[in-house]
């Protein structure tokens, strides 16, 4: 079946996140995670976001922290990011995160829950390297 | 049929992709088999590289990979300005890939309509120009 025809509203992934993760704190636009990975637990956020130009076009942000830019080796962790399999890297409140953006047209419940948990281990990879 | 768009078709793998990639924007294979080509604005005489590979990835199956080079070799203020500017846009971050600061997404490939790789890839490109842009005022 074409992903197109697998449309998931914001609120069902919402519920679905929380329902599948550790949720901190969480408001109809945003949640904060913690998760699992292996023998640590790692911080992650999910939030809303649209297309200022096409409003039906709506993602799943999906950000899990690094390390301080004060403190960063940039190069280095953009160099490490290049063989990330899934996120790149954003600055955000003094943080550099692994981030992510998921199309809600064309998003599958465990692909969502898969991406959440696969960008958080890249994050939690990556600041022990940093 | 005569009347459906290239841009509906559903792309099932990376063959397919290659195909699609090839007929909407003349991509051209790499020597690592990834797609390379140039998306353009013609009435602003501008043009920005992207490449286009993929992988497969467990639990989230064939993942495209969207890499739009920006600036060789750069500065790590180029670089921190470049991951700060990133926030702002709906998809999109940094990688160094091969000595290039880069903007890059990702996404499934599998079963998707060639319509929102397109537009993915298009946005990208104007986010990767735009960074450009900022970086040489």
């Amino acid at each position: 079946m074409p992903r197109a025809e697998l449309a998931m509203p914001w609120e069902q992934c919402l519920a679905l996140v929380q329902d599948a993760f550790t949720c901190d704190d969480s408001s109809r636009f945003h949640a904060r995670l913690r998760l699992q990975i292996r023998d640590k637990v790692h911080p992650a956020m999910i939030w809303h976001g649209r297309s200022t130009a096409d409003p039906a076009h709506e993602v799943v942000h999906v950000a899990s922290p690094v390390s301080p830019v004060e403190s960063s080796d940039l190069a280095g962790a953009a160099r490490a990011a290049d063989e990330l399999p899934l996120g790149s890297l954003r600055i955000m409140n003094r943080l550099i995160h692994v981030h992510q953006a998921l199309p809600l047209a064309h998003l599958e419940p465990d692909h969502l829950t898969a991406s959440i948990r696969l960008v958080t281990a890249e994050a939690l990879a990556l600041s022990q390297e940093a | 049929m005569f009347g459906r768009k290239k841009r509906d078709r559903i792309i099932s793998d990376w063959p397919a992709l290659q195909d699609a990639l090839v007929g909407n924007f003349d991509a051209e294979e790499t020597g690592t088999g990834a797609m390379q080509f140039q998306v353009e604005w013609k009435a602003e005489g501008r043009s920005q590289s992207v490449i286009v590979a993929y992988a497969p990835v467990a639990e989230l199956g064939q993942i495209g990979y969207i890499t739009a080079p920006i600036i060789e070799d750069p500065t790590d203020e180029q670089l921190r300005v470049a991951m700060e500017e990133s926030a702002k846009f709906l998809d999109g971050g940094v990688v160094m890939d091969g000595g290039f600061l880069a903007l890059r997404a990702t996404l499934p490939i599998e079963n998707v309509p060639f319509s929102v790789i397109n537009r993915e890839i298009r946005q990208i490109a104007a986010n990767a120009d735009e960074i450009k842009v900022n970086n040489d005022q």
